[in-house]
């Protein structure tokens, strides 16, 4: 299979130049690389500009609501442990309407993989401050500056309780895919934040400036979370594996005796079938 | 008076969407604090906003909250200290924040909630329909329904005046993208006249004071529940003649006047009418005029301006003249009919004379609703009137069940 094989017919809209085209090649390059198709993923999306990514990749997916992927990709986890979920998000879907979900599905150590588009703004409503904006970002609905401090999305992710975090940079497509890989092959929550500045409505800079702060972080797959917490709030712009360790997953307590639920082949005409009886 | 004849405040005619209307609107009644969190088509407003409070130094402070449910609560507590409040949704923002709104609601706190009216998922939608604006209705809040930007304007502003006297919250429906993204010309009052008519400095009974501590929304038991229950709904219900008295002395003030609860339109010598809300209005009086001309028909609209209140005791008026209304919803209760059409069946089942009311269903998820549409529906019930039609349940405008068939061959 090629990545044209896990594209669908519709053409991914986002402004031209979104660093999101990026990250989207990495996903598809990592799916590719895992061999996932039909019987093996399910990709969850949320709201947002990162939400139009569910009609881009030719697989399971579902577009959830507000801030809700997380609880549905967990609700997917338990009825069928053996499929791998895959959550894509954005920074003001995870972290604001869904800042709860993110703390409280984190903790559980469910093997999911959280991969977040983090543009710094609520790119798809045209710009408004989100929860991820540097303080001072001039946005729509902080036109002389944000007043309010950013959130760490890695160190939330650590203290909250996921069990591998990582950073990566939207252009930096080959490490981006690196990292992904590296977090659903990781048996527990896997957050990986990709730095993707978006284009059109972050304001305070272009993406050649934001691309010289980008650092390698030196300690990489530290087992110890203090000191990965103090590497996330030093270093904003480092990228790279802040935190791995080994612990028994959510749903590894709960399903020992129990039988999944059977998985089928994806097929179109059931598929019409249904709908044409239920619409 | 058109805002052209209206020479004296021409010199404040502003041409603005009717979501800038309602920013330009919450600046002039002077409202202290609000919760901000985007959802189309409703985003702009909350910008405007923003961008006065930092341009103009407005002594207004938003709180860019990170959930429609914290809007409504940055609000409540706003409202709960005496101090205006305000927020706006739409959607699923609503949805999200109905927790709050109820509460709102039940506390009896005077906020004033903007609706840019939007259908809900799932599948994901973006086009107008009146579900979300008709919600509330239920929730302990006065609804009311403007027809254009200048009306979307003045209705905030009568809004405040209608909270603060009842101490119930009210909700203004705009509609999506139809309104709150179409531009045109409204007048703004002189700001002495606004703030006459909601002075701020009122008593304020309810408001949380240090010096005299108290508090709101602790638990009660059933021998109370039912009661403020009862007097929620007394108190919604007798305001009928309020929101008429807030519109009638605004058109004192603005030469402006709206009809009240329900505006009025040919309905004099009228046989049969449309009932209808917001923006659409402009297109059922275009079909009204038309049949006129073309059949003869003498048709007339019933433009619903109050939800909630639901002005029976003027309803049931315009029933003893006309012989059919058409209530036309933009909206479903799913297996039933029209969300209003079956509340406008039950304020005219104990007339003694009442007229045919035929539910019609149509515009979901922004589907186009022509002035010719209209025209249909007061010709069929011309035709049921005279008995060559007969009155369905409900019946559906522009539906096209053959549109699933062709999406399941593309697939």
């Amino acid at each position: 299979m090629s990545i044209k094989g896990l594209q669908t017919e519709i053409k991914p809209q986002w402004c031209p130049g979104c660093t999101y085209f990026a990250d989207l090649q990495a996903i598809y390059k990592t799916f590719l690389d895992l061999g996932f198709d039909e019987t093996n993923l399910v990709l969850v999306g949320g709201i947002g500009c990162t939400g139009r990514i569910t009609s881009y990749v030719d697989l399971y997916t579902i577009h959830t609501l507000h801030g809700r992927p997380l609880p549905v990709a967990l609700g997917f986890k338990l009825a069928n442990p053996k499929m791998n979920v895959v959550v894509v998000s954005g920074d003001g879907d995870l972290l604001s309407i869904g800042g709860t979900n993110f703390i409280h599905t984190a903790r559980k150590n469910i093997d999911l993989t959280v991969i977040m588009f983090d543009n710094f703004v609520y790119g798809l409503t045209k710009g408004q401050v989100s929860p991820t904006s540097p303080h001072n970002l001039v946005t729509s609905t902080t036109p002389y500056g944000n007043l309010d401090e950013p959130v760490n999305p890695i160190s939330l992710a650590l203290i909250s309780g996921a069990t591998f975090v990582a950073q990566t940079f939207a252009l930096d497509i080959n490490h981006t895919f690196q990292v992904i890989k590296e977090a659903i092959n990781h048996k527990g929550f896997s957050f990986v934040n990709i730095l993707s500045p978006c284009i059109t409505y972050y304001r305070s800079e272009d993406v050649k400036t934001f691309r010289n702060k980008i650092k390698q972080l030196n300690e990489q797959y530290l087992t110890d979370l203090a000191k990965a917490v103090y590497n996330s709030t030093s270093y904003e712009y480092y990228v790279g594996v802040f935190y791995k360790v080994e612990k028994p997953s959510f749903e590894s307590y709960l399903l020992k005796d129990i039988v999944p639920l059977k998985s089928e082949l994806y097929q179109k005409e059931k598929i019409k079938k249904l709908l044409k009886n239920y619409s | 008076m058109s805002i052209i004849e209206d020479k004296k405040s021409l010199s404040n005619v502003k041409v603005v969407t009717a979501n800038e209307a309602v920013a330009l609107a919450v600046k002039c009644a002077k409202v202290d604090v609000g919760g901000a969190y985007p959802i189309s088509p409703q985003t702009s407003i909350m910008e405007y906003l923003t961008k006065y409070i930092e341009t103009e130094n407005i002594p207004m402070e938003i709180v860019r909250v990170e959930s429609e449910h914290s809007a409504m609560a940055v609000a409540m507590g706003a409202a709960a200290v005496g101090a205006r409040a305000f927020t706006a949704t739409a959607s699923q923002g609503l949805l999200y924040m109905a927790e709050m709104v109820y509460w709102v609601g039940s506390s009896r706190l005077p906020v004033v909630m903007a609706i840019t009216s939007r259908a809900m998922g799932a599948p994901w939608i973006l086009g107008n329909e009146h579900t979300d604006v008709l919600l509330p209705r239920e929730w302990g809040w006065m609804v009311l329904f403007p027809e254009d930007n200048q009306e979307v304007f003045d209705t905030i502003i009568q809004a405040y005046k209608l909270a603060d006297t009842t101490l119930v919250p009210v909700v203004v429906g705009l509609d999506g993208f139809i309104l709150s993204h179409t531009t045109m010309p409204i007048s703004i009052p002189d700001q002495s006249i606004i703030d006459n008519f909601i002075p701020k400095n009122t008593p304020k009974p309810y408001a949380l004071n240090t010096e005299d501590p108290f508090t709101h929304g602790n638990a009660v038991h059933s021998n109370l529940y039912l009661e403020f229950r009862h007097n929620i709904f007394k108190t919604i219900e007798d305001s009928e003649d309020l929101v008429d008295e807030i519109d009638k002395e605004w058109s004192k003030l603005t030469g402006r006047s709206y009809g009240g609860v329900i505006e009025e339109f040919l309905l004099d010598d009228a046989e049969v009418a449309v009932l209808v809300m917001g923006a659409s209005s402009g297109d059922a009086k275009e079909a009204a005029k038309k049949v006129r001309e073309k059949y003869g028909i003498k048709a007339g609209v019933i433009r619903l301006r109050s939800i909630r209140p639901f002005p029976v005791k003027r309803l049931s008026k315009i029933a003893q003249k006309v012989k059919a209304i058409g209530v036309f919803d933009r909206n479903m209760s799913p297996g039933l009919g029209g969300m209003i059409a079956t509340e406008v069946k039950f304020a005219l089942y104990d007339l003694k004379n009442r007229p045919i009311v035929q539910s019609y269903i149509g515009g979901l998820g922004g589907k186009d609703v022509k002035i010719a549409d209209f025209e249909n529906i007061l010709v069929e019930l011309k035709e049921m009137v005279d008995g060559k039609r007969e009155v369905e349940k409900v019946k559906w405008v522009g539906l096209d069940l053959a549109a699933i068939e062709k999406f399941l061959e593309e697939v």
